[in-house]
């Protein structure tokens, strides 16, 4: 299978104050045609940016300093902007966190799913575009549609306005959808309903999606692969199953363990935190970026560069020590008190 | 875990049917029509006990009533009815100086502890502040004792001299934390002090919460919308659909053998870290009432896969079906019998 979407070595810079902040550090990862690959990390870790290199959509001051981005083969990252408009929100549709945000608060809600239809030349006329918005509607659980298209955003609940966001994402058919924490503001149950509409439609139209979210139930529950992100780079990469039951970098086993059970036949295992906090990007650690955090962290880890390897057929990892987590069956060693003021509370 | 207070010791907090309603705004009809803006019935008759030790949690849907909940316990809003007895005496009846007093057994944690620290002044001073303002020990001491809770929770001494915008999100909730404990309360509301932060920030604080808990004998009511959480860290669960509570039972028997489908409902929404065990049905299908126009009889039947004619009239009432689980169902027997566990066959 090639893929549709062949992220490779995307490094994104922000110039601040404190000096240029490599925020999407050489990160690589394919996406197929009818997959969800899931993209997981803490906040600030560089998901959102991810998403927005792909279509070059940083804030102003970024740039897009490094890589490729191959969409069905074309280089996105040398495509002139014009081009690159073209494919926007026609082959390539975002769907952001906040849906309420993302609409425009002053127009019917089926005027702005219509918009891109008329844009991109989807629908032949304003007649046609409401047949077809009407259609997406139903298609994304919003019932009466015939009723609600000409209702205003804030007539609807916040998990409405998301669906109203996919129908808007879908209205020109596209080939790739970045879902960045589609449902993290929602409640649980709306939460899972949204899911299941997105793999749904995933599943129906082939569509290949990214999935953005720092939730590791969201990631087992949906993709079939996934990255894990630390700081800027992509420290593992897998399939879910080997991600969940093999993981082969620290700070993959580390957020594993963090993750309470919903489950009491689990038993009453205490979590284990990771030590002290995420590095700051203007003074990154040198050498591994987890180092400082990590239980299994020796001088060699101290410097030098850190690239993801594969490590096992499909599984990659960025971690020299991979084969000592592996054996100990992905479990860490108990963390030193010495990694912490942050972490792990008073004894 | 198991915190067993045999049933006859009083509780600590007697909670009898506490309501709460907010007048609903005015809108442009109202005002041409001079009628009543519809009321929001945010805590609907709830009563509820909790002993000493507890870790009490409440969960359920944003907007259920949770935060007005623990508000008005602690008298944080008026409540518009109902009794709070607090150590055998009704805290709504307290002059405005025994309530004074009574703050100090009585403590809150927010979600947002930034919003709640004073952004000019360190952490040593927030500290100080609040064991002067209630006399905590003799002002020699202070020092002292802001020192001791800076380690209590996890911080060291470089720590005391910074203003909150120089920490984590993780280490204000511990501040936030230490500010609570620093008047030695008797009890803790905790209004979703993990759902802003990230798992292992998170893993750090219920971690923390749990030791407190241990050495200091406290009493939490913990509010969560995230049942994985309650799991982790409750000795007994309530939940809350539209202000009223549908199910109330310890910990394991609530996540083992729910009996309201409403409960049935979250654990089968929540998603589980584990991909051998994938959900493949919708919970629960669609979306939570307006709580201006809650529908009759039970909140829950719109949504209810279980509901009959009775469901639709008559509001069932919280009922003791074993010892220490109660559950507002007219169907709870047929709901318990249907369980299956939160099923995620693929
Ligand atoms: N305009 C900007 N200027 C400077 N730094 C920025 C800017 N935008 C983002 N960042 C930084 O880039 C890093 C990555 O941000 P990003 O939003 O991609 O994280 P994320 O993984 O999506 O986090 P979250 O889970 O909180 O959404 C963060 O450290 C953030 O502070
Ligand atoms: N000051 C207020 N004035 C009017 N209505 C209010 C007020 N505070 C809360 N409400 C309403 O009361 C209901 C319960 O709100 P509350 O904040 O207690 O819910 P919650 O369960 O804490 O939700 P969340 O999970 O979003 O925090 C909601 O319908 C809310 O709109
Ligand atoms: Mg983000
Ligand atoms: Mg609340």
């Amino acid at each position: 299978m090639s893929a549709l979407l062949d992220v490779r070595n995307l490094t994104t810079r922000i110039p601040t104050r404190n000096g240029v902040l490599t925020i999407v550090n050489d990160v690589g990862f394919t996406l197929n045609e009818g997959e969800c690959f899931g993209l997981v990390g803490e906040s600030g870790s560089g998901k959102s940016m991810v998403c927005r290199s792909i279509l070059r959509l940083p804030p102003t001051s970024a740039a897009l300093t490094g890589g490729q981005i191959l969409f069905d083969g074309v280089d996105l990252v040398s495509l002139p902007e014009r081009d690159l408009n073209a494919l926007r929100g026609r082959q390539i549709a975002m769907i952001v966190q906040d849906a309420i945000a993302a609409l425009n608060p002053v127009l019917p809600v089926g005027r702005q799913v219509a918009e891109a239809m008329l844009e991109h030349g989807i629908a032949t006329s304003r007649a046609d575009a409401r047949e077809r918005v009407i259609a997406l509607m139903r298609k994304v659980g919003i019932p009466s549609p015939e009723a609600r298209v000409d209702n205003y955003p804030y007539e609807f609940s916040g998990g409405m306005c998301q669906r109203v966001v996919i129908a808007a994402a879908l209205a020109c058919n596209p080939r790739v959808i970045l879902a960045d924490e589609p449902t993290t503001a929602l409640d649980v149950t709306i939460q899972d309903q949204i899911l299941k509409l997105l793999v749904e439609l995933q599943k129906d139209l082939r569509l290949a999606v990214l999935l953005v979210t720092h939730d590791m139930g969201v990631v087992a529950q949906n993709c079939q692969r996934v990255g894990v992100m630390y700081s800027g780079h992509i420290v593992e990469l897998a399939t879910t199953q080997d991600i969940f039951s093999q993981p082969r970098h620290p700070y993959t086993a580390g957020l594993l363990s963090c993750v309470p059970s919903i489950d009491p036949e689990d038993g009453d295992r205490r979590l284990q935190p990771i030590a002290g906090s995420p590095p700051d990007l203007a003074d990154p650690p040198q050498g591994c970026r987890f180092h400082p955090r990590c239980p299994m962290a020796d001088t060699q880890c101290r410097s030098g560069a850190f690239p993801l390897r594969e490590v096992a057929p499909g599984h990659f990892s960025a971690c020299i020590h991979h084969e000592a987590l592996a054996r100990a069956g992905g479990v860490l060693p108990a963390a030193t008190s010495s990694a912490t003021h942050a972490g792990g509370g008073p004894a | 875990m198991n915190v067993h207070t045999p049933p006859e010791a009083a509780p600590l907090i007697d909670i009898r049917d506490l309501s709460m309603s907010f007048a609903g705004r005015r809108g442009l009809l109202n005002h041409l029509t001079r009628s009543e803006p519809p009321k929001v019935i945010a805590v609907d008759a709830v009563s509820l006990q909790i002993q000493r030790g507890e870790i009490f949690s409440l969960v359920g849907e944003s907007g259920s009533g949770k935060t007005t909940m623990g508000r008005a316990l602690l008298r944080l809003v008026e409540p518009t009815g109902g009794e709070v007895y607090f150590r055998g005496e009704n805290l709504l009846q307290f002059s405005r100086s025994r309530m004074m007093e009574a703050r100090r057994d009585l403590q809150m944690i927010f979600q947002n502890p930034y919003s709640s620290l004073n952004p000019r002044m360190t952490v040593r001073q927030t500290l100080a502040e609040a064991l002067s303002v209630h006399r905590v020990c003799p002002k020699s001491e202070i020092d002292a004792r802001v020192m001791a809770l800076l380690d209590l929770v996890g911080l060291g001494k470089t720590h005391a001299d910074r203003y909150p915008r120089d920490f984590s999100g993780g280490q204000r909730q511990r501040i936030g934390i230490a500010r609570a404990l620093s008047v030695e309360p008797a009890f803790i509301v905790a209004d979703e002090p993990v759902s802003a932060v990230d798992v292992s920030v998170q893993a750090q604080i219920m971690n923390l919460l749990l030791d407190l808990r241990e050495r200091l004998d406290l009493t939490l009511f913990f509010i969560a919308h995230d049942l994985s959480v309650v799991q982790y860290l409750s000795t007994r669960v309530g939940v809350m659909y539209l202000g009223r509570l549908v199910e109330v039972a310890p910990r394991r028997e609530l996540f083992m053998r729910p009996r309201h489908p409403y409960t049935q409902g979250l654990l089968r929404a929540a998603p589980r870290p584990d991909p051998r065990r994938r959900s493949a049905a919708v919970a629960i299908l669609g979306e939570p009432p307006s709580p201006m126009a809650p529908p009759p009889g039970c909140h829950f039947h719109p949504r209810c896969p279980m509901a009959t004619d009775v469901c639709r009239t008559t509001r069932p009432a919280l009922t003791t079906i074993q010892t220490g689980h109660l559950v507002a169902c007219h169907h709870h027997q047929a709901a318990a019998d249907g369980w299956t566990g939160a099923g995620h066959q693929p």
